[in-house]
C-alpha cells in the first residue's frame, strides 16, 4: 500500500519502507516533533497518505476524553484526559486533567457542546442556548459548529449553512466517507410526516463546504445525537412507515439508508419503554451500543457484539442510585470492560461490565460548579485544514 | 533439514518446519530452489544466527504466551546497529512477527528522543535554516508540550 510520495533518501541504515514501518507506530506527538528532522521527513509526515496510514494503525488505541467546561471567565475551556492503566482506576476515585487546551476556541460562545468525533476530529457546537439536558429542542446551525483536532490544536469554523428550516440536533452525526475521503455531518430532518418532501437528511461535505439533501429517508430521529461506526452514521429513529422504534443508518460512501437490527433475543419492543424513554446510542470498544433508562433506578447497557447481527446484542444491566433529575451520557469504553459515562455534566461514572460495579469519579482540575460536556476522541494527525482547502478563506 | 548459507560463508542447519516461518525461505523451498542449500547473500552470519534463535524459540514454545513475551523482551536487548541488522534480515526473510517486534522496539526507543537524537540515529542532515526550524517549532508547539 502506498504510504507516501515523499522520498526520504539518502537514508541509512534502513531503507525508506522500514523507516515508515517504524514511524507509523509512533504516537501523534512524536510524529509532530519529527517533522522538524529534515525537509524530506517533513514532507513525509505531512503527506495525507502517511496520516491515513498512521490513523489506521492507531484506530484501536484507547480513546481520550475531551471536556468543554463553561465558567464565568474565560467563556469556555477545553480539557483532555488521558487514561492510562497506571492512573486509572485510582483508589481515590479521582482522575486529573491531562491537559488544558489553551486558546482552542477563542470566540466567546454562550454554550458549547460536543456533537461527535471521528478519526481524531471533534465536532463542537455552539447552541446559543444554555445547555440543561440533552433534548432535541436545541437548534443547530452549520456556522455555529467548529471542527477541531484536540491533539494538533488545529481548528476550523464551518461555513454558513442553508438552513431555512428548523433543524433540531436529534440524530445529528459526524463521520467519515472512505470512498470519497471526505468527512460528513448528517442532520436527519425531524418531521414525522410521510410526505416525501419532508423525508430527508441534510448532508454537509467537509471537502466541498456545502450541504445537500438526501431524500427517501423513512426514519425520523427521536432523540440525542447519532454515532459513526463501520462507515455509517446511526441514529435512534421512528419509522415513518409503521411508527416502530428503529436504529436507522446511513452509509456515508454509498449514501444508502438501512436499518440495523434491534436486539431480538429475549425481549420485545415493549421492554424498551415508550418512545420517549431515554435511549442513547454510543460506540463502545468498536461495537454499537445502546444505553436505555429502564426506570429511575436502572439503566441498561446493550452492546451489539457482531455488527449487523441482531442476536449478538448482549445486555449488561446497570443499577445506579439515581435522583430523578440526573441523566447520564455514555462516552466510551475504557480498557476491556469499563464503561465511562458523564453524570449530569458534573462527574464521571465508570461502570464495570464484568462485576457490575459503578464508581463515581471526580474530575480534579475543573471547577465543579460549571456545566460541562464530555466527549471522546482518538489521537490523530488528521487535519481539518487539509480537507477544507477548497472553500476555506483563512482559518481563524 | 534445510541448510542456510550466510553472506560471509557461515552455514546453518535448521528444520524445515521451523525455517518456513520465513516466507522467503518457504517460497524458495516450494519453488525447488533448496536442493543443496539456500544462499542468503543479504544476511551475515551473526545476524542469521540471531534470527534462527528467534524462529526456533517461536516454533518450539509456540503456545507459551508468557514465555515468548519474556523471550522477545530479552531478545531485543541488543545494540542499535545489531537491531537494525535484524530488522533488515527480518524484512528480507519476510518473518512478520520478528519484523513487528523489532520495528516496535525501535519505535519505543525513539518515541521520546529529541529531534537531534533522531537525526543522529538515522544519520540525517538538518536542511532547515534556523528561521525555518524556529517557525516549525512554533507551529508544532503541541508536539513539544
Amino acid at each position: 500500500m502506498p504510504v507516501a510520495t515523499a522520498d526520504l533518501s539518502p537514508t541509512f541504515p534502513l531503507p525508506q519502507e522500514l523507516i515508515i514501518d517504524i514511524l507509523l507506530r509512533l504516537p501523534t506527538k512524536s510524529i509532530g516533533k519529527l517533522r522538524l528532522v529534515s525537509k524530506p521527513w517533513h514532507s513525509l509526515l505531512y503527506d495525507p497518505l502517511f496520516i491515513k496510514a498512521h490513523l489506521a494503525f492507531h484506530l484501536d488505541d484507547q480513546e481520550k476524553l475531551i471536556i468543554v467546561s463553561s465558567s464565568s471567565t474565560p467563556a469556555f475551556q477545553y480539557f483532555t484526559i488521558n487514561f492510562s492503566t497506571t492512573t486509572f482506576p485510582s483508589p481515590n476515585n479521582y482522575v486529573r486533567i491531562s491537559q488544558k487546551l489553551n486558546r482552542l476556541l477563542e470566540n466567546t460562545l454562550s454554550s458549547a457542546r460536543i456533537v461527535g468525533s471521528c478519526n481524531g476530529l471533534v465536532l463542537v457546537a455552539n447552541d446559543g442556548l444554555r445547555r440543561r439536558e440533552f433534548s432535541s429542542k436545541h437548534l443547530l446551525a452549520l456556522d455555529t459548529m467548529y471542527l477541531v483536532n484536540p491533539t494538533t490544536k488545529e481548528r476550523l469554523r464551518l461555513p454558513k449553512g442553508p438552513f431555512n428550516l428548523v433543524v433540531g440536533n436529534a440524530g445529528v452525526a459526524f463521520g467519515y466517507d472512505s470512498f470519497n475521503d471526505d468527512y460528513k455531518i448528517i442532520w436527519p430532518y425531524g418531521g414525522t410526516t410521510i410526505r416525501r418532501s419532508e423525508n430527508f437528511v441534510i448532508v454537509f461535505s467537509l471537502r466541498n463546504g456545502t450541504c445537500r439533501r438526501l431524500y427517501n429517508c423513512s426514519y425520523a430521529p427521536t432523540t440525542h445525537s447519532g454515532v459513526f461506526l463501520n462507515g455509517s452514521v446511526h441514529w435512534l429513529a421512528q419509522s415513518r412507515v409503521d411508527e416502530s422504534q428503529v436504529i436507522a443508518a446511513l452509509d456515508l460512501s454509498t449514501e444508502e439508508f438501512k436499518q440495523v437490527p434491534w436486539p431480538s433475543a429475549g425481549c420485545s419492543t415493549r421492554n424498551w419503554g415508550s418512545l420517549a424513554s431515554s435511549k442513547q446510542l454510543v460506540v463502545l470498544g468498536g461495537c454499537l451500543a445502546m444505553v436505555v433508562e429502564q426506570s429511575s433506578q436502572q439503566m441498561d447497557i446493550w452492546m451489539m457484539k457482531d455488527y449487523g447481527v441482531g442476536e449478538s446484542w448482549t445486555k449488561f444491566g446497570v443499577i445506579i442510585p439515581k435522583v430523578v433529575e440526573h441523566y447520564y451520557k455514555p462516552i466510551c469504553l475504557l480498557g476491556e470492560d469499563d464503561v465511562v459515562l458523564d453524570k449530569n455534566g458534573q462527574n464521571l461514572v465508570v461502570h464495570n461490565l464484568r462485576d457490575g460495579t459503578t464508581r463515581e469519579i471526580l474530575v480534579a482540575g475543573i471547577n465543579r460548579d460549571t456545566s460541562r460536556d464530555v466527549g471522546c476522541f482518538l489521537e490523530s494527525l488528521v487535519s481539518p485544514t487539509f480537507y477544507s482547502q477548497k472553500w476555506r478563506a483563512t482559518s481563524f | 533439514m534445510i541448510v542456510l548459507n550466510s553472506s560471509d560463508g557461515a552455514t546453518f542447519e535448521v528444520e524445515e518446519s521451523v525455517a518456513v516461518q520465513s516466507q522467503t525461505i518457504k517460497h524458495m523451498i516450494e519453488d525447488n530452489c533448496a536442493d543443496t542449500s539456500i544462499p542468503l547473500p543479504n544476511v551475515n552470519g551473526v545476524t542469521l544466527a540471531r534470527v534462527l534463535e528467534y524462529i526456533k524459540k517461536h516454533a518450539e514454545a509456540k503456545d507459551d504466551e508468557e514465555g515468548l513475551k519474556s523471550f522477545d523482551a530479552e531478545f531485543v536487548k541488543v545494540d542499535q546497529a545489531s537491531l537494525f541488522e535484524i530488522i533488515l534480515a527480518a524484512n528480507y526473510l519476510d518473518i512478520k512477527g520478528l519484523l513487528d517486534l523489532t520495528c516496535q522496539t525501535v519505535a519505543d526507543q525513539i518515541k521520546d528522543l529529541t529531534v537531534e537524537e533522531v537525526r543522529a540515529i538515522f544519520n540525517i542532515m538538518n536542511d532547515f535554516t534556523p528561521e525555518e526550524e524556529a517557525k516549525l517549532r512554533n507551529d508544532h508547539a503541541w508536539a513539544f508540550e
